[in-house]
């Protein structure tokens, strides 16, 4: 009986992570495998160990019902035998098949286009900004890494065996894995490209009268990056932070400064007037002097406006004096200091003025406005 | 009515002085000396290539499959060369060090009274120690030897030379 075309025969229970959320996935597995907010660093023990992975689990044979074994071997004597002696003879001879792996000393730098000679001097970037608390503050840590350098890892891989059966078994194998040129190998969670570069034959078949056996080496290239863990920078960024601090009630805000001088449109405005009779006492400066008045709140005065008296901020042919001249006292009366627009005044400071009055016949008045600013 | 039986020729040469029985009884001074005082005994494992259940394609075997005829002790000459440290890969890594090649004169007669024939491939054993036997193959079975060397005044040839090559386990073990 025949299938209907969109029946589905094979129901995937474990949907494949797409896109965005396979990228999230990813970098999750990176988390994971440092056990921090950074990558996990890569060195050239990393990519030994996860090259050999790949080549006893992954392109791995058997023969006869053994696993065929697979060598690291590099120059130390001891250690090459350490390795081998489960599987020699009585003569204490490897004994076929056996597959080695050598590792060219010589690394080069890599030929991955995508980490190649683009940022020079180890600059390094931002990462992710970690939240932390120190028992205070709120804060992050910034996580800076490095551009990874870029390295080619060379690997002669030789396969041996008496029997040409072994021989196309495990060719057949490498073929498969590497049908499109390149296999991925995950070291501590980055993936790096395993190219097979050329398979070469160094079997011993022309030795006649000698042991004859197999050779096949396979020359693989380990296209990948190293991260010193060391090269990380974690430097700390915003805080949020409570400053408290003590100022004198009475300083006197200068001329330029712009900043916290405009009171919230929700305070309660304040008026003060201060007047000046005909007969009244006269100043020193030929300026008429007002009557005092006392502030019974907490204001900032920021204006005034004059009734009957003349504005010269500065003297010149018209204005022969300064007027208004404004003086308060924050000592009951003892002593007043000048001052200028605006002032933040206490309750129990006393103001006064100096005025030029225009016609002196009738009262003059200086009215001063602000709104009232506890502090 | 076919004979299949080769045609047989007398040798004369060297008549005046040297015959058959001149030649045989070297032959005994040989064995006396090679089979009797030196006493170096190996034994042939001679395969059974009809028995012998190879891979259709590459005829090759594992050492167990391998079959032969009932081993033979014989009675040689023997010269094994010294052993050679030798690595497997060329950057000097994985040595071994295998026992070197064995050549031994054995005396033709004494495979024609045992009924047996060496021939290219065939395996010897050779008991080195009293808990080791080592094999090796036959690369040169010596099946021409009527040059001067291997004749008795040359008169006819009387022995062979044979040469073998060491093997693994992993290719013959033996019984």
């Amino acid at each position: 009986m025949g299938v209907p075309k969109n029946f589905l025969k094979n129901i995937n229970i474990k949907p494949v992570a797409r896109n965005h959320e396979r990228r999230e996935q990813l970098w999750q597995e990176g988390m994971n495998a440092s056990g921090t907010f950074v990558p996990k660093g890569v060195l050239y023990e990393d990519m030994d160990r996860d090259f050999i992975k790949l080549i006893e689990e992954d392109l791995v044979i058997s023969v006869e019902g053994k696993e065929v074994p697979v060598f690291f071997l590099t120059m130390q004597r001891w250690a090459e035998f350490a390795r081998t002696w489960k599987f020699t003879d009585k003569d204490r001879n490897v004994q076929m098949p056996f597959v080695t792996i050598v590792r060219n000393p010589d690394i080069q730098f890599g030929t991955n286009p995508v980490t190649q000679y683009t940022i020079p001097q180890k600059q390094r970037f931002d990462y992710m900004k970690v939240p932390n608390y120190d028992g205070d503050t709120m804060g992050y840590d910034i996580y800076r890494i490095p551009q990874p350098i870029a390295v080619n890892l060379t690997y002669q891989v030789r396969f041996f065996s008496y029997r040409m059966r072994e021989i196309n078994k495990f060719n057949k194998i490498i073929m498969q894995a590497f049908q499109s040129r390149q296999k991925y190998i995950k070291c501590n969670g980055h993936f790096f490209p395993v190219v097979l570069e050329s398979i070469g034959d160094e079997s011993t078949i022309d030795q006649f009268e000698q042991k004859r056996f197999y050779v096949q080496n396979f020359e693989m290239q380990l296209q990948g990056y190293i991260m010193d863990e060391d090269d990380y920078e974690v430097t700390p960024a915003i805080k949020r932070v409570m400053t408290l601090f003590e100022t004198e009630p009475n300083i006197s805000p200068s001329r330029s400064q712009t900043d916290g001088l405009n009171p919230e449109p929700e305070l309660v405005e304040y008026s003060s007037e201060m007047i000046w009779e005909p007969g009244s006492l006269a100043t020193p400066g030929l300026n008429k002097l007002t009557s005092e008045v006392i502030i019974d709140q907490s204001v900032l005065f920021t204006e005034f406006s004059l009734s009957n008296a003349r504005d010269c901020a500065i003297i010149s042919d018209d204005c022969t004096f300064i007027s208004p001249l404004t003086q308060v006292s924050i000592n009951d009366g003892v002593s007043f200091i000048y001052f200028n627009f605006p002032i933040q005044v206490l309750p129990g400071h006393i103001l006064r003025s100096y005025l030029t009055v225009v016609d002196e016949s009738i009262d003059s008045s200086m009215t001063v406005r602000g709104y009232i600013n506890v502090i | 009515m076919e004979n299949n039986r080769p045609n047989k020729v007398p040798i004369t040469r060297l008549t005046k002085f040297f015959d058959d029985i001149d030649f045989d009884l070297e032959i005994g001074f040989g064995r006396e000396y090679m089979e009797g005082d030196l006493n170096m005994t190996i034994i042939l494992y001679s395969v059974d290539i009809e028995r012998t259940d190879s891979d259709d394609v590459y005829k090759e075997v594992r050492s167990q499959d391998i079959r032969y005829f009932p081993p033979v002790e014989i009675q040689v000459n023997l010269e094994i060369a010294p052993a050679e440290n030798q690595t497997y890969n060329s950057n000097g890594t994985l040595r071994y060090r295998d026992y070197g090649n064995m050549t031994f004169n054995v005396y033709q007669k004494q495979l024609d009274e045992k009924l047996c024939e060496i021939k290219y491939g065939d395996y010897i054993g050779y008991r080195d120690k009293e808990d080791s036997m080592k094999f090796w193959t036959v690369v040169n079975d010596g099946k021409i030897f009527s040059d001067n060397e291997h004749t008795v005044f040359g008169y006819k040839g009387a022995t062979r030379t044979v040469e073998c090559t060491t093997v693994d386990p992993n290719e013959f073990e033996g019984i």
